[in-house]
């Protein structure tokens, strides 16, 4: 584990356009909570509402909600890290070297842990920051969202892997992953429920969907998410998925011509 | 006799309903220099893509020195197939590195392999900065880390200038002097002469022959000649013994087969002159190995 981690750290160490795309991120975690947290003030001096709520307990949730409309861009480095292997066609060379077509495919899955654990230590560093800035104190309260939030974007990054290994063209997969998340699976899922099934039985159990529901919004998402199945449930769906998009991806990479 | 490094045993490959490798088998024997010839779409790559598992075989097997193939099998192998494949944004010396980490292998080979091939100088470099020859020479340094027993080389030369050529096939012959076997894939028929010890020929996915080179490729020495009493020239040049192989008539004029070094035109001449012919046209021609190739690929 430890040596693939290694080489996949050999392929990205001098990597600018990886390190200068994280770094966005990064920044980016931050700067939409800042924008949300602004947004929240201005608000308030109208309408006494929290809809974004900064203080603990419900800052967890919060920065969580905001941080996962952002997980698109740690999955296109995702797709990036993969398609680029295929384009430089160093996916065979690392089997040529030595590499079993296993060890190749779970360094990429090592890959997207890694990218999922930056994601969650600098939403849990955002909590902390905008937490402790405006209560004034410390809690772990509601950090259960934390938990949640590394759930969703495990599953994020290894949909965003799937789609890469799947069509092995960065363009293609990248334009796939935005146009179903953001779009796709709202829709085919609403007129599943909406026109057959006539209730909520189908888009809540959808692989991005079922993540995004561990993290619902921290105002109104209960309302918004009527009979939505309990956590465990979504968790358990959640892992599901994540194993399910691993097996794929190892079974297309052990069994295909590279 | 020891186990051959590398043995297949009725490989076939298909893409849908082409064959693009039909039950192909052959032995590739410890310390030889074995040159797997055919024209583009033979199936060399095909061969060596499926042996390095990059390809999986419709049917057939194959085992290095008797053992069945495994990923750590491949540690100790240099391969170089099809095209130098390398991460464009790193330099030479990255890439080396990514290469031995993945065979198990310290940073230490990475300068001596680089030497072997002209590149330090430009070790730090990116790869995308390379023009062909340096990528291709790049390749081959990395064959070299870890210093393996067995280098497999596709189309070795290819996109290399004539003094790149000429270096690499120097290199080659003197990795076979140190003992090493080398399987190189090319249709370059004059490379495989000028440095293999045995031969492998396909042709459309089929395995035409294999065999050491002085077997599969023997060279000729052709004598033509010709006379106005065409009918008794036959017979006499019949009379002239065991010393040519076959006579073939061609046009107006006989073709006599000695092996190599072994035509007398002298004594042709003395033979058919003490039997009263007069022969108006002698003459010694070289059987080319591109003209046995194309006989050997066009059957």
């Amino acid at each position: 584990m430890v040596k693939l981690l290694h080489i996949e750290w050999l392929k990205v160490k001098n990597y600018k356009a990886f390190w200068i795309f994280l770094g966005l991120y990064v920044l980016g975690l931050f700067s939409v909570n800042y924008i949300a947290y602004q947004f929240q003030i201005e608000f308030k001096k109208n309408v006494p509402l929290d809809i974004f709520p900064y203080s603990f307990p419900k800052v967890y949730q919060t920065i969580a909600w905001i941080s996962s409309w952002l997980l698109y861009f740690p999955g296109m480095l995702m797709i990036l890290i993969i398609s680029n292997e295929y384009t430089f066609k160093t996916h065979r060379q690392n089997i040529i070297d030595g590499s079993s077509r296993r060890q190749f495919v779970t360094g990429k899955i090592l890959m997207g842990l890694m990218l999922s654990a930056i994601t969650t230590v600098f939403v849990t560093l955002n909590s902390w920051g905008f937490g402790a800035a405006i209560s004034g104190k410390f809690s772990l309260e509601g950090i259960e969202f934390i938990g949640y939030s590394f759930v969703q974007s495990t599953c994020y990054l290894f949909f965003a892997m799937i789609l890469a290994v799947l069509l092995r063209r960065s363009g293609l997969a990248i334009t796939i992953f935005f146009m179903y998340g953001l779009i796709f699976e709202q829709l085919v899922g609403g007129i599943v429920d909406n026109n057959i099934l006539k209730g909520h039985y189908f888009f809540y159990y959808m692989p991005l969907q079922v993540t995004d529901m561990l993290v619902p919004m921290p105002f109104g998402g209960n309302m918004l998410f009527k009979d939505a199945p309990n956590t465990y449930v979504l968790l358990l769906l959640s892992l599901l998925y994540i194993s399910i998009f691993c097996f794929l991806a190892v079974r297309k990479f052990e069994k295909e011509d590279l | 006799m020891s186990l051959p490094v590398l043995s297949i045993n009725k490989l076939t490959k298909k893409y849908g309903n082409i064959t693009a490798l039909d039950e192909v088998s052959f032995d590739v024997p410890s310390g030889s220099v074995f040159g797997l010839l055919g024209p583009n779409g033979s199936g060399k790559t095909t061969t060596l893509g499926i042996v390095m598992d990059i390809l999986k075989q419709t049917s057939g097997s194959f085992q290095f020195s008797g053992k069945m193939p495994t990923a750590d099998t491949r540690k100790n192998i240099g391969t170089l197939l099809e095209t130098p494949n390398f991460y464009h944004y790193l330099s030479a010396q990255k890439n080396l590195e990514i290469a031995a980490a993945i065979k198990g292998r310290g940073k230490n080979d990475i300068n001596a392999a680089l030497e072997k091939v002209n590149l330090a100088h430009r070790k730090d470099s990116k790869f995308s900065t390379y023009s062909l020859g340096m990528k291709q020479r790049l390749a081959i340094a990395s064959c070299l880390l870890g210093n393996p027993d067995l280098l497999v080389f596709d189309e070795p030369t290819n996109g290399l200038d004539p003094e790149g050529i000429a270096e690499i096939r120097t290199l080659i012959l003197r990795l076979a002097q140190e003992g090493k076997t080398i399987i190189m894939a090319s249709h370059l028929l004059d490379e495989v002469e000028k440095v293999c010890t045995h031969v492998a020929i396909l042709k459309k996915g089929k395995l035409i022959t294999a065999g050491a080179v002085d077997d599969v490729l023997v060279n000729e020495d052709i004598v033509e000649v010709s006379a106005d009493d065409i009918t008794n020239l036959e017979s006499v040049l019949l009379q002239l013994g065991g010393h040519f192989s076959t006579l073939k008539q061609v046009g107006n004029n006989f073709q006599l087969f000695f092996s190599m070094g072994k035509a007398n035109l002298a004594e042709v001449n003395q033979h058919c002159f003490n039997h009263g012919i007069v022969l108006n046209h002698l003459q010694l021609k070289k059987k080319s190995l591109e003209s046995k190739f194309f006989e050997l690929t066009n059957n």
